[in-house]
């Protein structure tokens, strides 16, 4: 009786299925993130539906992904200037709760959840493009759900939401606006956000009439708080879609639109 | 486990409290490789500081993204750049079909190597036998691996370039990917002794 390791009951490595090499070939190409279209929706099918469940493609993913990171080496060190380093240290320290500065901000619903777009850094919880992440129960996550609460407090008593116009695509009608004139950064705050269909996640994308850029993903933690700041152009950017796809996807465009809205500068 | 791969265990340690003396000591010691890497895959020296300044922000703020048990810090690190890398060469190569124009920026020079940078020894022996065991790779394996990991091409736009199925490309990057995984496998071994 073999299991789903990969090996016999010998112990030995039985022939792969065929379905197995299909599988580790998409790892393959995932791994080096060069899968598109039809092959990377086989890839999320496969992370999503057959990975968790399968130890010997857990492990070639793990192997894969390892890789990815080893290969980087092969290519040569540049130095990187001291002025890098000084605008990471600069961010780090913005992170570090010194304080909260909430500009003109809107706001807007998102599943019955409230949802602000503020135009400013606001605390030390990000999602990053290549992994979504989960505020855990800790201190540190107490003291940071106590913060965005004083932000979404200080929005709501500012005098200063004003609801905007429905936007095209929102599901809810919720209403959005993110302001400022000198925008680089936007970071959207929320609490009681639904969670995403298993194995999907929500993705922010910000683009214009002529496309969309992919900025971040996220994932509610169980508390449904949300904090997330993703790069912003405003030269190129005048809208704001969160949409929920498949985790490990390699998307291109939009997929499924939970919340959207237009920019207005102020 | 690698003197390395200990001490950046404790380096994320440092992260997960906030260590901004943790954060800078990881910085130092891969900020090159992440540099030369966002470099080579962007073609731009400036778009690759944008994708490192990103990633080492992105690991400050979520550290506990990185699983231990699943790899190292470095390769966790570095993939996560190598992803960042990647998805700002699509997004530029959309701009440009839509007819916008990327900055002009900075291209990489060949003189902007930095011979000198790299001083852990670790990170020196793991890049000679990363670089050999790419160079054991027969040509045509090597060259799909090169041109979607450091070229940043999907498959497709690899088998539209070489004029070959997009069966064979993915054959030849797994073929490729699997004898990687024995070779580093082999030499990582060796090296923890």
């Amino acid at each position: 009786m073999s299991d789903t390791t990969g090996h016999g009951a010998d112990g030995r490595r039985r022939e792969q299925s065929p379905a197995h090499e299909e599988i580790e070939i998409l790892l393959a190409g995932y791994a080096l993130r060069s899968l598109s279209g039809d092959d990377a929706e086989a890839a999320d099918r496969a992370l999503s539906e057959h990975v968790p469940g399968c130890s010997s493609c857990r492990a070639t993913l793990d192997a894969f992904s390892e890789l990815s990171g080893e290969l980087a080496l092969a290519a040569d060190p540049l130095e990187p200037p001291e002025l890098l380093w000084a605008r990471l240290r600069r961010d780090v320290d913005d992170t570090a709760g010194a304080g909260v500065t909430v500009p003109r901000v809107h706001r807007s619903r998102f599943g019955g959840a409230s949802l602000i777009a503020a135009a400013a850094s606001i605390v030390a919880v990000v999602a990053v493009s290549a992994a979504a992440f989960v505020v855990t129960r800790d201190s540190e996550a107490e003291d940071l759900r106590a913060r965005l609460a004083n932000v979404m407090e200080t929005v709501r008593a500012g005098g200063d939401v004003q609801p905007l116009a429905g936007a095209p695509g929102a599901a809810d009608g919720g209403l959005v606006e993110v302001a400022a004139p000198d925008l680089e950064r936007l970071s959207l705050v929320g609490h009681e956000v639904p969670s995403p269909a298993p194995g999907n996640v929500y993705r922010v994308w910000l683009g214009s009439a002529t496309g969309w850029d992919l900025a971040g993903e996220f994932v509610p933690d169980e508390a449904g708080w949300v904090a997330i700041t993703v790069p912003v152009d405003p030269a190129r950017h005048d809208r704001i879609a969160i949409c929920e796809e498949p985790a490990g996807s390699q998307p291109t465009t939009p997929g499924t639109v939970r919340w959207a809205s237009t920019f207005e500068a102020t | 486990m690698n003197d390395r791969d200990a001490r950046d265990l404790e380096l994320h340690r440092g992260l997960l409290d906030r260590d901004e003396r943790a954060f800078e000591d990881l910085y130092r010691t891969y900020g090159s490789a992440a540099l030369g890497l966002a470099a080579r895959v962007t073609g731009q020296r400036a778009l690759g500081q944008e994708v490192v300044h990103d990633a080492f922000l992105a690991i400050w703020r979520a550290p506990e993204a990185y699983d231990p048990a699943r790899g190292s810090l470095r390769t966790f690190l570095l993939s996560l750049v190598h992803h960042r890398a990647v998805d700002t060469v699509r997004r530029e190569e959309r701009l440009r079909k839509r007819g916008e124009r990327a900055a002009n920026l900075e291209p990489v020079h060949g003189e902007d190597v930095a011979e000198d940078v790299v001083h852990d020894t670790f990170l020196v022996g793991r890049r000679k036998e990363v670089r050999d065991a790419l160079d054991e790779l027969p040509p045509d394996q090597r060259q799909v691996v090169e041109l979607a990991y450091f070229g940043g091409r999907t498959q497709v736009a690899i088998a539209e370039e070489l004029g070959i199925p997009v069966g064979t490309v993915k054959t030849r990057t797994f073929a490729a990917m699997r004898k990687l995984r024995a070779a580093l496998r082999h030499d990582s071994e060796v090296t923890d002794g």
